[in-house]
């Protein structure tokens, strides 16, 4: 399994729990994780946002077929061993990840926060993290 | 000239006609101005100026001006909406690549007002300048 994290400064504790859940997944070959360029911050809340892109394994199979419907040809065809919606019930499953709050045919998304009061505040700030998948067909 | 099988005179017709136009210049121009449009973007959990990349951007506007909002959501799996709580207006609630408008007339007070979505107040919120020219 290739993990490629050198587009993503590390921010996110629920995106790190993400993807250690991933990198365990046998039938994920690249997990890819990097900043969205929409992160920022303000004195009521900090936004993380990080996108993760993952490349499930694939495997080969030989098909028959016929040439112009006519000439019987065999070829191979290489398919992933798991699907978006297959990555959505696996971590679905799991308790310190659960169910995506979106989940589309592209993309599964979710978005945690939290509320940080420092010490001697009474008001703190609020952590909003939006992490999103994306299935990587190369 | 003849009108209905009246015979008029020509100099009659003409100055009816200046009386006509002249009574209809005193009248008080009661057509109302189109709405100053503005469009926005909603993505990545923040308002953005259609073709700019400032989140949550100051709109200016003069006291009283009709402004027709047009708001798109690029924003993927969220729902959004514009509201303007000071003038009780608010598009519906859109999901992704759905678009919707509201037009509204800003407060005659001068001063700074607020938008907001209303799912996501903390994140998405700019300010509404109401300036006199």
């Amino acid at each position: 399994m290739e993990f490629d994290p050198s587009g993503w400064s590390g921010e996110g504790t629920f995106t790190a729990a993400l993807v250690e859940q991933l990198k365990t997944f046998d039938s994920i070959d690249l997990v890819r994780v990097e900043d969205a360029p929409s992160s920022r911050t303000d004195a009521d809340y900090n936004f993380i946002s990080n996108e993760v892109y993952v490349r499930f394994r694939r495997v080969s199979s030989v098909e028959a077929g016929r040439w112009l419907g006519v000439v019987p040809v065999r070829r191979t065809v290489w398919k992933p061993v798991m699907t978006l919606g297959d990555l959505e019930s696996r971590l679905a499953a799991l308790a310190d990840v659960g169910a995506p709050d979106y989940a589309d045919e592209g993309m599964l998304q979710y978005l945690r926060t939290e509320r940080i009061i420092p010490p001697y505040q009474t008001r703190g700030y609020k952590i909003v993290e939006l992490v999103r998948i994306y299935h990587l067909i190369s | 000239m003849s009108i209905l099988g009246r015979n008029v005179s020509v100099k009659a017709v003409a100055a009816l006609a200046c009386a006509m136009i002249a009574v209809a210049g005193l009248l008080p121009v009661r057509t109302k101005a189109r709405p100053r449009e503005v469009v926005l973007v909603a993505k990545d959990m923040a308002f953005y100026m259609s073709g700019t990349n400032v989140a949550n951007p100051e709109i200016t506007v003069r006291p009283g001006e009709s402004i027709r909002v047009v708001l798109k959501n690029e924003d993927r799996g969220m729902a959004h909406d514009f509201s303007v709580p000071a003038v009780k207006a608010a598009t519906d609630s859109l999901t992704w690549n759905q678009k919707g408008e509201v037009t509204f007339e800003a407060p005659e007070k001068p001063g700074t007002y607020e938008y907001v979505c209303r799912p996501h107040v903390l994140m998405m919120k700019g300010a509404l300048k109401v300036i006199r020219d």
